[in-house]
């Protein structure tokens, strides 16, 4: 391994972009969100800017209303697929649900595109908390929080355990609370063995569950004091877990708009996220909060009974980590509704920036040195000019202050992480068998 | 009916799971995209990407990576909707159906196995996976897409629709992508055993004779046998060997190329029918505009 640390950079491919109006943009079309070639094109935009990984978010049915903006569409693994047949280096990042997935058939496919692309291959593990999923799959509503957690991790053991037997040729017995396998992977082992495992561990479970075996956590931070506190909490549950705390990369989101000038970045941020979208941004803010805002005085800050309170596990929608950011953002600067709304037009929580190429590039290196970050989701606004932009007059800064590579020197996403597959030792967590990942 | 005079012999070939990693796994001779070239020119209708339970590859991200190195040529997937919910399936072969313009193919053949989502028996589930398929493939119709930036429009979202299935399958719906280029990949039932519901919902079946009037089939032909006369509208070929050396085998067999249009899907080449809507009208809306 090369002595030199980089700055970790992923692109979260949200189709044609994080904002709501980068679908009217002139480089993409009405159906660039379920096209092949745009995904490809992008996939070969991020390899030419040497590119950790592209990421792609997911859930089993739909989240966001499509009337104002592209959905998620396509599924994440076949759009991985048409990805890694244009490239040779990118890593490939998706997001498979554990609720409503069976694991000896996401372990083979899986493994089958980590064996394809030659070792490139990373899993978001997540559990589903949209409740439109759970009426696709025969249940009246989502399995409550803890089931989902336990579910998840007995999920992961499993495929865990799978992956190994591809390469042992040994079977997996398991009998657990959720799953009875009895079998041996027959698709073959990849150039690192099996993919790396991602969690995006935005809640204190979240971030105690990826410390212990994620190989990278994808976190939503809108303060660097919140995102320090974080990044040195998994760091500590990775040392107690009797892990290299290097070994688990902390990644928060980051939205961007950039401009020659600080001015156009703004007109630029003020075209795409027009203010229409505000509906939006209310709805995904009360799913957040778990509570209406309608009966607020906007011009004063968030009550602080809806702050302080954590929301019913039973009844709550939305996402902890979050939430978790939102509350942090609105006391620190004691934002009004109003204001909150606007800072968060489209960002749903993630560190934004609107400027120059250097001031992007300073975020980058002030949150990487003040120990926020190993490096970063980057989620440009539109996709993508935001991520051409990005490529052509961030990275060449970043290269130039030492903190990103010039070229690929490791060909599999483990070597780069700096995670090869070893052999097992098992840690016991909450009675389920984890292996060290 | 349900099919159109042909006027040629359709040939399809079935790679064997060892085949298809032969073909993609890395540092082999050839690339995936010179096979991809071949089996464009060779004029054979579909590929299908046979799965098993000796070495294998996943048959949708294989199918995919072909996809992407073809421009003309059918992508047939076995899958069984056992451990794969007929949710994600219909979603992944929607999504390999946007990514090849219309060339996705669903090959399923085994019913005597247990679904891991429900208790059904293995010819019931397998008949209500197509159809909930059926269903979510036009629960988003592909004209709500209007892009109207004027108006700040993306979708006529108040038109996608839920299901409401209830069969051996609980599915609500919508499916979270939009209508497929073929609004029906076609469902091609590779068994011997054609006395199934399963055999008869499909559109095309392989063996000697239709399981259902109006049915597209294609007899069965392994390699170094003798091709046998049939009424059947064409020919699956298989054999041991390289991938090479079974597509040039299934290759011989192609009638004198007719170009076909370059837009032509997997239906067109099958000769099946254009499709009415399996959704009635009346179906609840996923996304109803407030008042």
């Amino acid at each position: 391994m090369s002595g030199a640390r980089h700055v970790i950079l992923n692109v979260n491919v949200l189709d044609v972009g994080t904002a709501t109006g980068a679908w009217q943009l002139d480089d993409v079309h009405a159906r660039s969100f379920i096209d092949g070639d745009h995904f490809a094109e992008v996939a070969r935009i991020a390899e030419r800017g040497t590119l950790d990984a592209f990421f792609l978010a997911d859930s089993p049915g739909f989240w966001d209303n499509p009337r104002f903006k592209p959905t998620r569409g396509l599924e994440p693994s076949v759009i991985l697929a048409a990805a890694a047949a244009a490239t040779q280096h990118l890593g490939l990042i998706g997001t498979l649900s554990t609720t409503f997935n069976d694991p000896v058939e996401l372990a083979e496919r899986l493994l089958t595109l980590d064996t394809v692309s030659g070792g490139r291959v990373a899993w978001n593990v997540v559990t589903t908390y949209a409740p439109p999923a759970a009426a696709n799959f025969g249940l009246d509503a989502l399995p409550d929080r803890e089931q989902r957690y336990r579910r998840g991790a007995e999920f992961v053991d499993v495929v865990t355990a799978l992956w190994r037997s591809a390469i042992e040729q040994e079977p997996v017995r398991h009998r657990g609370e959720f799953f009875d396998v009895d079998h041996v992977v027959r698709v073959p082992p990849s150039a690192q063995g099996y993919p790396a495992l991602v969690q995006a561990g935005g809640s204190p479970d979240g971030r105690t569950l990826a410390g212990r075996t994620a190989h990278a956590v994808f976190s939503a931070e809108l303060t660097l004091s919140q995102a320090i506190e974080h990044y040195d909490q998994v760091k500590a549950v990775a040392r107690e877990a009797g892990r290299d705390p290097d070994h688990v990369k902390i990644l928060p989101g980051l939205v961007t708009t950039i401009g020659s000038t600080e001015e156009e970045a703004r007109a630029r941020y003020d075209r795409l996220y027009p203010r229409a979208s505000a509906g939006a941004t209310i709805a995904r803010l009360e799913t957040t909060l778990g509570v209406s805002l309608a009966e607020l005085d906007w011009d004063k800050p968030l009550p602080a009974e809806i702050l302080d309170a954590p929301p019913d596990p039973k009844s709550y929608a939305g996402s902890l980590g979050f939430r978790e950011s939102v509350v942090g953002l609105a006391r620190e600067r004691a934002l009004t509704v109003a204001e909150l709304v606007r800072e968060l037009g489209g960002s749903s929580g993630h560190r934004t920036v609107v400027g120059t190429p250097e001031q992007v590039a300073d975020t980058i290196e002030h949150w990487y040195r003040r120990g926020a970050a190993d490096g970063f989701n980057l989620m440009p606004d539109a996709i993508p000019s935001g991520l051409t932009v990005f490529v052509d007059e961030v990275v060449p800064i970043l290269r130039r202050r030492g903190l990103f590579r010039h070229e690929y020197a490791e060909s599999t996403l483990r070597d780069r992480l700096g995670v090869p597959v070893r052999s097992a030792d098992r840690v016991h967590d909450l009675g389920v068998a984890v292996p060290v990942p | 009916m349900s099919i159109v005079p042909l006027g040629r012999r359709v040939v399809g070939v079935a790679l064997s799971p060892a085949q298809v990693i032969e073909v993609l796994v890395p540092d082999r001779p050839t690339e995936p995209r010179e096979f991809g070239r071949d089996l464009d020119r060779s004029g054979i209708d579909f590929v299908l990407l046979s799965t098993g339970p000796g070495e294998h590859f996943d048959a949708s991200i294989a199918a995919t990576i072909l996809g992407r190195h073809t421009t003309s040529i059918g992508l047939v997937v076995e899958a069984a909707p056992l451990r794969d919910h007929p949710y994600n399936l219909a979603r992944r072969l929607g999504s390999l159906d946007h990514l090849t313009h219309g060339r996705a193919g669903w090959a399923i053949g085994s019913v005597a196995a247990r679904s891991e989502w429900t208790r059904a028996d293995g010819d019931d589930v397998l008949t209500d996976a197509v159809e909930v398929a059926r269903k979510l493939w036009q629960s988003w119709p592909s004209d709500t897409i209007v892009a109207d930036s004027g108006a700040g429009v993306f979708a006529e979202s108040h038109r996608i629709v839920h299901i409401d299935h209830d069969g051996a399958h609980r599915v609500a719906g919508p499916l979270n992508l939009p209508e497929p280029p073929q609004s029906h990949v076609p469902v091609l039932w590779i068994s011997e055993s054609s006395t199934t519901r399963a055999a008869r919902v499909a559109d095309v079946v392989i063996g000697s004779a239709p399981a259902r009037a109006g049915q597209r089939v294609l007899a069965p032909w392994r390699i170094g046998t003798p091709v046998a006369a049939s009424r059947a509208d064409g020919i699956l070929v298989s054999g041991e060997g390289s991938a090479a050396h079974v597509i040039e085998a299934a290759a011989a067999q192609v009638d004198s190329p007719r170009p076909l249009r370059s837009t032509a899907t997997l239906r067109d080449r099958l000769g099946l029918a254009p499709l009415t809507r399996v959704l009635d009208d009346e179906r609840r809306s996923a996304f109803p505009r407030l008042p």
